[in-house]
């Protein structure tokens, strides 16, 4: 076993593969982790202003030529919006701003409040010049955090796969796992005194969201898309583990933003979850209440 | 719900198939830029099998914007979340130690 990890994007990334644990592998999986971190954030980082999403924001209403790497990841968050009817939707950049997350501060700068829903279905691609073009509609802008980390998870998972290896790529928690033999992985439900949850998988993703990471004084980082607001939900922490890291963080979202409503539309879609609070804990389909509690 | 836009393309060896029943969205599989240089030079006894960086491989989706904004919004478009395979399983007791590498939290 090797595990290579990185800090940044203010949280941990853990690449680990079962793989023997020499240098000359320690190197090749930390120039993979380093290379696509690095390329994610050129592509997609609301903090560059050099980056293809900055550029895109920063012309909402016109068409701009993008690369087809932007197109993957933004692709990867439509389809989030597609699968939850538009609850996980990246037109919130600027409602997540007004939110106050602003900056990676621990203290966001506090911005005009001014909310704004999704606008998922306004998004347009086409082929571009070079590569592709991409459409916002004017006076939104993107924000493809929510899912950007999972697909990082998959695509490195992927990755490394393809070259024999089991893996478990960790990016900040959306973790997937790629194996003949059972992986076990934990799914921590932040709360004092409530134990994590282990899980061994083969081919799947578990990923956790929660209210309690990226919360200032005004609000928090999961924005509803139907109010343009920070969602107003019970949960802490919702882990789910499905197919891919993607569709696990994206029904993890989505599971926040519902509140109550989180665990039947989890149930109604044959998804394993939990759902804590500091004063409950549910589980769905498969997820068993005994190890949850 | 207004009707799709479709967006003329020329991609070669394009696969165009509508996905999602209603929604406007057309799937055209590309040739993907595959970045697959990550071999870094060493001796016979330390190689080990390089590494390929990972591909653009998803299916790309070129899709017209829509300015219905009214259009209810529904996760019954076809596309779904896939639940994890049948061999997943819950442990009692683990004996793995969580740590970082292998823990979810929130971010």
């Amino acid at each position: 076993m090797i595990s290579v990890s990185l800090q940044t994007w203010k949280t941990d990334l853990v690449l680990s593969a079962r793989a023997p644990a020499t240098p000359r592998m320690e190197t090749v999986l930390r120039q993979l982790l380093t290379d696509e971190v690095q390329r994610l954030d050129a592509l997609a980082s609301r903090f560059r202003p050099d980056s293809e999403l900055s550029t895109v924001n920063s012309r909402a209403g016109h068409w701009v030529e993008v690369s087809w790497g932007f197109v993957a990841v933004l692709s990867a968050c439509l389809s989030a919006a597609e699968r939850t009817g538009g609850l996980v939707d990246p037109t919130l950049g600027t409602a997540i701003k007004a939110a106050g997350y602003d900056e990676w501060a621990d203290q966001p700068t506090l911005t005009a409040a001014s909310a704004q829903r999704g606008h998922w279905r306004g998004v347009g691609i086409r082929p571009g010049r070079h590569e592709a073009q991409v459409v916002i509609p004017a006076g939104t802008a993107l924000d493809l955090g929510s899912v950007a980390k999972a697909w990082l998870a998959d695509r490195l998972a992927h990755a490394v796969a393809r070259s024999g290896y089991e893996v478990c790529a960790n990016m900040g928690g959306d973790i997937r796992v790629i194996a003949q033999a059972p992986w076990t992985v934990w799914a921590d439900p932040e709360l004092p005194g409530v134990p994590a949850a282990a899980i061994t998988l083969t081919d799947a993703g578990l990923a956790t969201s929660g209210t309690g990471r990226r919360r200032w004084s005004t609000g928090h980082h999961i924005i509803d898309a139907r109010t343009g607001r920070p969602a107003a939900t019970p949960w802490h922490t919702v882990s789910v583990v499905a197919a891919s890291a993607a569709e696990a963080n994206t029904a993890a979202t989505a599971g926040v933003i519902l509140g109550g409503e989180g665990p039947g539309w989890m149930t109604a879609k044959g998804l394993d979850a939990r759902f804590s609070s500091p004063t409950d804990t549910i589980t769905t389909h498969r997820w068993p209440q005994e190890v949850a509690a | 719900m207004s009707n799709p836009r479709i967006i003329a393309t020329t991609a070669s060896a394009a696969l165009i198939a509508a996905v999602g029943a209603g929604a406007a969205v057309y799937a055209v599989e590309i040739a993907t830029s595959t970045n697959d240089t990550s071999a870094v030079s060493g001796t016979e006894a330390q190689q080990a099998p390089a590494l390929q960086q990972g591909q653009d491989d998803s299916t790309t989706v070129y899709r017209a914007p829509s300015d219905d904004d009214d259009e209810a919004d529904d996760d019954d478009s076809g596309q779904q979340i896939n639940p994890a395979p049948a061999d997943t399983q819950w442990q009692q007791n683990s004996t793995t130690p969580k740590g970082p590498a292998n823990t979810s939290k929130s971010s």
